[in-house]
């Protein structure tokens, strides 16, 4: 099986199958408008994630080389966040900078079905929890006045929360 | 979380209902920001008023199949785009003005229209919605009426769809019934309305294949709507 190299941010290189780095459409653009096929030698850098993170990604990618295409958005589907695969949970048992980073790095690389995964975890996370729990669960600085604040809650006081 | 880009945050965000994400203004202004903007892409909004509307619109739709019906606009219900409300007043009305700038289609339930202060009873709330371009009203027309003098000024509006959930009054209009009591004149609602295209439709499938009736479909919508004068009649002799 053809082997690319991609290099991260801190200047690890890392081999992976081109198969599983065409999971990342932003790696996929590129290998294509490079003509790109096999190594030929040059590392591919990636230059937004380092390799703690990239190791990840990858191994997210070999776990999922042979899922069926994730597909696009639909504004009407039924939006659900408890559907996410036991590996993927266990994969995703990290701390929060972890799972933000990889979250950075899945948008970055345009891989879908990670990103997908990992902002219903950070959803899960949010789900059930007061403004005041998320501040402090997530260390969002409350920037609104008084005034402000009491506006919104006003104004959130017409529908019943879900 | 303050690392994440706008758009991986906006991500997160859209995992939630439409309802909690309104709720979650409240985080901080970023998050205030980025709920705003996406409400504001939505051109789409269900209103109903309690979580049993839901279900019973639901089954309506799986029952009437309506969206297999090229006429009708409707699409299959989302969670993303309904609301439910339990007090409207003029605070709510600024606040979907505020947030739903580019809604083009707003389905709501007929009982709004008859609480006190509702917002959306006021002609000035409808003419912020300059972009509508479909009403869809649903409900029981024995208790609330449309007011569709409300919708006259609404220049986009191309369709409203009127939706019964009432199995007598539709017989009502099946069987012909008039009123002759008619102390209102609706005239001035067909004419505003006469270049819309306006649809009603029951809850019972008898009933709306009648409506596809060649004899039934030649019938004048202010005989479809004499019941609007028969409930102002009796109202107004109050």
């Amino acid at each position: 099986m053809p082997i690319i190299k991609l290099l991260s941010s801190d200047e690890e290189p890392f081999e992976v199958d081109v198969d599983i780095a065409r999971m990342s459409i932003t790696l996929r653009t590129m290998l294509d408008d490079l003509g790109i096929e096999e190594d030929d030698g040059e590392p591919i850098p990636v230059q937004n994630v380092n390799s703690s993170i990239l190791r990840k990604v990858i191994q997210w990618c070999t776990y999922h080389k042979n899922d069926p295409p994730t597909p696009d958005d639909d504004e009407q589907r039924e939006k659900r966040t408890d559907d996410i695969p036991s590996w993927d949970a266990d994969f995703l048992k990290v701390d929060q900078g972890t799972l933000f980073e990889i979250i950075l790095a899945a948008n970055y690389l345009d891989i879908k079905g990670l990103l997908d995964v990992t902002c219903k975890t950070v959803a899960n996370m949010i789900r059930g929890k007061t403004p005041e729990e998320i501040r402090k669960t997530f260390n969002i600085k409350n920037d609104f006045t008084p005034q402000e604040e009491e506006q919104i809650r006003r104004e959130n006081e017409w529908c019943e929360e879900k | 979380m303050n690392k994440l880009t706008d758009d991986c945050l906006i991500r997160i965000l859209s995992e939630f209902s439409l309802q909690r994400r309104i709720h979650l203004r409240i985080v901080c202004r970023r998050w205030t920001n980025l709920i705003e903007r996406l409400c504001s892409r939505k051109i789409s909004l269900k209103l109903f008023s309690t979580k049993d509307d839901i279900y019973y619109y639901l089954e309506y739709l799986m029952k009437q199949k309506l969206q297999m019906d090229s006429r009708f606009l409707l699409k299959p219900i989302g969670l993303d785009d309904h609301l439910v409300i339990q007090n409207d007043c003029v605070k709510l009305g600024q606040l979907l003005q505020k947030i739903f700038v580019n809604v083009q289609h707003i389905q709501l339930d007929l009982s709004f229209f008859r609480r006190d202060q509702s917002c959306f009873a006021d002609q000035k709330f409808w003419l912020r919605f300059q972009s509508l371009q479909t009403i869809t009203l649903y409900g029981n027309l024995r208790y609330a009426e449309p007011r569709l003098q409300l919708f006259n000024s609404l220049i986009n509006l191309k369709q409203l769809n009127l939706l019964v959930y009432q199995y007598e009054f539709a017989l009502k209009l099946k069987n012909k019934t008039t009123d002759d009591d008619s102390t209102i004149d609706t005239r001035s609602i067909e004419r505003s309305l006469s270049k819309k295209k306006t649809f009603i439709c029951c809850r019972k499938r008898s009933f709306a294949r009648s409506l596809q009736h060649r004899n039934f479909r030649k019938r004048s919508w202010r005989r479809r709507t004499s019941w609007l004068n028969r409930k102002s009649s009796t109202n107004g002799s109050k």
